[in-house]
């Protein structure tokens, strides 16, 4: 059926499109052209084309057909609009509604997983508020946008539209707001409607004001223009004061906006809460722009320096009442010095107005920076920021900011900063990461508390050290260093670290293996063994990269080596036998008897002449017998007698005595003393008869064991 | 095992051991290990009795037993009719010099000149005195004067002409002088002049240090110096034994102070002294004398300042070439005393329990396995390595015996564990040091 009327409907075209060429070349050409309307009608493909365009162009008013986001062809030319006002309808949908949307299409995915382009609309629900805007009940006839100059824009509109437009106006003129479903040109005709048409006949400000705010508020596309026209209308009119009004309520709307947004980011908004801060101090730390530098940029930095700058500037507003003036008279007085020194200001000019305000904000910047900078080197943070600014290039601006701020801050800054807290540890990794020479401090602090033979403390002490400074590019020479200074009082200690060292030296960017000194080395190591055991372990690290397990290697290095002694049965019996030979050998010699010995001395004698009779012998032969000694001792009647003296003397004789006792009997005493001892020397196997200085004593037992019992 | 210790020897060697210092008798008791070294001793021994000289270097380190072995040659030369005299050599004692110092050593000789019954020295006057008995009696015998009244002033020509006879005869450098001075001391015995006696004594001992002086006091022209104190000594040597002893052994212990000697021409000087000595015993020069030097093995080998340095000594002193660790020659003049193995110190240890166990009269239950454990607990405590001697072992055993002894039921463990090893060596790097730079300056 369809097929038929398409082809009864090519035939009629083509039958009237001959006719329309005809007539053009008769020369009827409003004949010919009516003609040619009639036949393109006919021809399938024109009205299609002409079906689709209008169909797609009302699916896209709708939000209908397969995408909500406009692309550069269908998005028409439209009205200015805000950010603000453009977002929900079309770049930015909220979520609530892509939700819904979602939900829809995946309703239709269940009802049929085919989308059918009809001529069939779905709406999409309105996004303005249900309270203040109606739906309009036959729906909105679509309406492309275009800029809207003026009522007259409405005689283009089609009847639909234009009816459509009636009843949109008589319901706003009720106060009914019905939802334009995005067809902003409604709205816009309104306003020039209301403008122009309406006020020329009524000629009610106020009431073209109420109009058009209520306007702006339902259709908030609207407002600027609405605004802007109604200012024109004031001004024609000569109200004054409504545009006064007008222009008020118009800065205050942008300036809430700008306001709202300076403050958001600022210090003090920023850390209110989390500090708790008063008004008076966020209103101080709003006055600065977040300082963005690596030292700030670590939250607790920032916070002791905001805690500080507060601080600093309570002590320097309560010396400035004792002074008579407050913080913002001098801070005035130094903003007024700039303005006329520096910018060359006239006073009271605009420009001087606007510099002191802004260079009275540039001196909390500079209070701040000059906190910052004792917090950095509180915290041994090596850099600086500066704390010059540009006027200080006027040696009269200088002189008056040390005298008025610089000099002061110097003065009330070392007092407040013991209560600066301790950096966290986080804190502590973050300052070590940004000064790569920081631990030497606490390096140096360590070493100067180090006692002697304390090596495990020191080694936890570096350690942590070195897990404070994790990010540290310069980890690895912190036990480096560590093992260089230990080396000579702890060498287990010094190994250990310098293992920790090549641990971290194995992690770092390049590996440097550096070794120590060769005198530490040799102070380290006592025997090759060591060194080898040491260098093994080193290697293992290298190849494993088992920090743990190198560490505990490294004390067994000086664990000294238990020794094995091996007992060897044989060799034992071997020396044993050797020892009582010579043993045997020795008692030969040692213990002579008596008899070889007389031997000894008389081959001795002989020596002197051959049947010679020595002087003792002569003696030995006057021995006496009065048998008080034993019989083994051969004692002459000399030797007797000076015994038996020595006995009556309590054993003790002075050499005197005994010279004089020895002349008596024609003898010298050295070898009168002698003769004795050697004739008990066997007896004895010891010496009787002993110097004691100036005396000669005998040893009571000795001489009892020579008197016969 | 007991060897026939007697009682007295086992407390002699328990009691100097626990004191750290070799025993005065029994010593032979505790020669483990030893053998060898005592053997060629007493052959030595033997043949210096019998007219022979000779000199003997007794190398070893720190602990290894040259001081034992010395006074192991006291005693037993002691007991063989020696005259033994021991000295050491210090900074201010050497063999040869030009100020003084080789006298001295020689006057610290004569000063501990010892005999059997006189074995701690001073036996100077005694030897003397014995001596001139000796020429007295002879001479009385000679010529039919009574013994009772060859002492009489009259006769004194006759005692002193006799004298310088025998002087004579058995000297040979400086025997005139030595003749004059041993008158003199026996006219201070006859006419009771015990300061002429002294100054005699003072003479012979080398203690004159000027001619003036002397002449003064004897009426001799020369004195004993550096130059002459060797001939002195060998005159000596010659009368000990025209009196009867069997030789003069002298031992010279410290060697390291010769080495020590800053400059090298005065160290050299030393050395060629030696080697002098050297010559006249192994040349037959000298009769019945024995020499003895002891010194570590720097001294000896030591190519810059030891006795090689100087090439005369080296060739002769050098070892025998076919001498191996097992195979030994104690026949050279070097005799290297090794430290004691663990085999032998086993063996001492267990010589010493004997010999403690004798002593107290107990039996300590100390086992073979104990003592080897002491051992081992000994040789692994630190330093044992570097500075662990003989001396520290018995000291250490010994007193852990004693523990044992008056507490039974002790832990011997714990008593083993408690031990620790001190450096008892003299400090000798600084000096070292110090000698080492002067010479390079």
């Amino acid at each position: 059926m369809k097929t038929l009327l398409s082809v009864i409907r090519w035939v009629f075209g083509l039958f009237f499109g001959m006719g329309a060429i005809g007539g053009f070349m008769s020369g009827d050409i409003i004949a010919a052209l009516f003609v040619l309307t009639i036949a393109l009608l006919l021809l399938p493909p024109v009205t299609k084309a002409l079906f689709r365009n209008r169909n797609s162009f009302r699916n896209i008013s709708q939000g209908k057909g397969v995408s909500v986001v406009p692309t550069a062809a269908t998005a028409p030319v439209m009205q200015p609009m805000s950010k603000a006002e453009q977002a929900p309808k079309f770049q930015k949908p909220s979520v609530r509604e892509v939700n819904r949307y979602m939900n829809e299409r995946s309703r239709s995915i269940v009802d049929s997983s085919i989308i059918d382009v009809t001529g069939q609309s779905y709406r999409i629900p309105d996004q303005q508020p249900k309270s203040a805007i109606s739906e309009s009940d036959r729906g909105v006839p679509y309406w492309a946008h275009q800029y809207v100059y003026s009522y007259a824009e409405l005689n283009s509109a089609s009847a639909a539209q234009s009816n459509f437009y009636q009843r949109f106006k008589a319901s706003f003129l009720n106060g009914v707001y019905l939802d334009l479903e995005g067809n902003t040109n409604y709205a816009f005709i309104l306003l020039f409607d209301l403008l122009n048409k309406d006020y020329e006949k009524h000629k009610d400000i106020e009431k073209l004001e109420g109009q058009l705010d209520a306007l702006g508020e339902h259709y908030p596309k609207t407002r600027s223009y609405a605004n802007s026209f109604l200012i024109q209308k004031m001004e024609a009119a000569g109200d004054i004061h409504g545009v006064d009004r007008r222009r008020m309520a118009q800065y205050s709307h942008y300036s809430y906006q700008s306001s709202y947004d300076q403050d958001q980011w600022k210090l003090g908004t920023q850390y209110k809460a989390k500090l708790g801060l008063a008004e008076d101090e966020i209103s101080l730390l709003n006055k600065l722009w977040n300082p963005g530098n690596t030292f700030c940029n670590n939250e607790f930095c920032l916070v002791e320096v905001m805690k500080l700058y507060l601080a600093t500037l309570k002590i320097f507003e309560s010396q400035c009442i004792l002074e008579s003036t407050t913080l913002e008279q001098e801070f005035k007085a130094v903003a007024d010095v700039v303005a006329r020194k520096y910018f060359k200001y006239r006073s009271n000019s605009n420009n001087y107005k606007y510099s002191l305000g802004s260079v009275a904000h540039e001196l909390y910047t500079t209070v701040f920076k000059h906190c910052e900078n004792a917090v950095r080197e509180h915290y041994s943070h090596k850099r600086k920021v500066s704390t010059e600014t540009v006027y200080h290039s006027k040696p009269e601006v200088a002189a008056v900011f040390e005298e008025k701020i610089t000099s002061r801050i110097n003065a009330i800054l070392p007092k407040l900063l013991p209560s600066v807290s301790i950096p966290d540890i986080p804190t502590e990794i973050e300052l070590n990461a940004q000064n790569t020479g920081r631990w030497k401090t606490k390096f140096e602090e360590l070493t100067i508390n180090f006692k002697a033979r304390d090596g495990k403390q020191f080694i936890q002490d570096i350690i942590q050290l070195g897990e404070y400074n994790k990010k540290n590019p310069s980890l690895e020479n912190i036990f480096f260093e560590a093992s260089k200074f230990i080396a000579k009082t702890d060498r287990e200690a010094a190994l250990v670290l310098y293992v920790h060292y090549l641990y971290h030296d194995l992690h770092s960017a390049t590996f440097n293996n550096k070794q120590l000194a060769k005198t530490l080395q040799k102070n380290l190591f006592q025997t090759e063994q060591q060194l080898t055991d040491f260098t093994t372990i080193i290697q293992e690290l290298i190849q494993g990269r088992d920090l743990e397990k190198a560490v505990g290697a490294v004390a067994g290095i000086f664990t000294p080596k238990r020794k094995k002694i091996e007992l060897n049965r044989a060799a034992i019996n071997e020396v044993q036998q050797q020892h009582a030979g010579t043993v045997e050998l020795l008692n030969d010699y040692l213990q002579e008897e008596e008899e070889p010995q007389q031997n000894a001395e008389n081959v001795g004698v002989e020596n002197l002449g051959e049947g010679e009779v020595t002087f003792e012998n002569l003696l030995l032969q006057a021995k006496g017998s009065d048998g008080f000694f034993i019989e083994e001792v051969l004692l002459n009647d000399a030797q007797c007698e000076l015994l038996q003296l020595f006995a009556s003397n309590s054993f003790t004789i002075a050499q005197q005595e005994v010279e004089a006792f020895a002349r008596m009997n024609n003898l010298m005493r050295n070898q009168l003393i002698d003769s004795i001892n050697e004739c008990c020397y066997e007896q004895l196997d010891d010496v009787l008869i002993e110097e004691d200085g100036e005396y000669y004593t005998i040893y009571e037992n000795y001489f009892q064991q020579l008197i016969k019992k | 095992m007991t060897d026939n210790i007697k009682p007295k020897e086992a407390t002699a060697i328990v009691n100097s051991l626990l004191g750290g210092v070799v025993p005065k008798i029994g010593v032979q008791h505790i020669t483990v290990g030893r053998s060898p070294e005592i053997e060629a001793f007493i052959n030595s021994l033997e043949d210096v009795k019998n007219g022979h000289s000779m000199v003997k270097f007794w190398i070893g380190d720190f602990g290894s037993g040259k001081s034992f072995m010395m006074h192991l040659l006291n005693t037993v030369a002691l007991k063989q009719k020696f005259v033994v005299a021991n000295a050491d050599f210090t900074p201010d004692n050497r063999l040869y010099s030009n100020d003084g110092k080789a006298v001295a050593l020689y006057s610290a000789i004569m000063d501990n000149i010892a005999i059997q019954t006189k074995p701690e020295g001073g036996a100077l006057a005694t030897l003397l005195e014995k001596w001139i008995e000796q020429v007295v009696s002879k001479t009385a015998q000679e010529e039919g004067i009574p013994l009772t009244a060859i002492r009489d002033e009259q006769h004194m020509p006759l005692i002193q002409r006799s004298i310088m006879k025998t002087i004579n005869e058995i000297t040979d450098v400086g025997g005139f002088d030595f003749g004059v001075v041993v008158m003199k001391y026996y006219e201070g015995y006859i006419s009771d002049n015990e300061q002429l006696r002294r100054s005699a004594l003072k003479w012979l001992k080398g203690e004159y240090r000027t001619k003036t002086e002397a002449r003064q006091d004897l009426g001799v022209r020369e004195i004993i110096n550096d130059l002459n104190y060797y001939d002195m000594l060998k005159n000596f040597c010659r009368l000990f034994v025209s009196m009867g002893y069997s030789g003069f052994m002298i031992n010279l212990d410290e060697a390291i102070n010769l080495y020590k000697i800053s400059t090298s021409v005065m160290r050299e000087k030393n050395y060629e002294k030696i080697l002098t000595i050297y010559n006249d015993c192994f040349q037959g020069k000298v009769s019945n004398f024995f020499i003895n030097f002891a010194g570590t093995n720097e001294v000896l080998e030591n190519e810059r300042r030891g006795l090689f340095s100087y090439h005369a000594l080296k060739s002769r002193l050098e070892t025998n070439k076919f001498e191996t660790l097992q195979i030994r020659d104690f026949s050279q003049p070097v005799i290297r005393l090794m430290p004691l193995d663990h085999n032998e110190i086993f063996v001492l240890l267990k010589k010493l329990k004997v010999i403690f166990d004798l002593n107290y009269k107990v039996n300590l239950e100390v086992s073979d396995d104990e003592i080897h454990q002491f051992m081992e607990e000994m040789f692994n405590k630190p330093g044992a390595s570097e500075f662990l001697t003989p001396r520290e072992v018995i000291r250490d055993f010994l007193n852990i015996l004693s523990i044992i002894r008056q507490n039974p039921g002790i832990d011997k463990k714990q008593l083993f564990g408690e031990i620790e090893i001190r450096d008892e060596r003299p400090d000798e790097s600084a000096v070292d040091s110090l000698v080492d730079g002067i010479e390079v300056l």
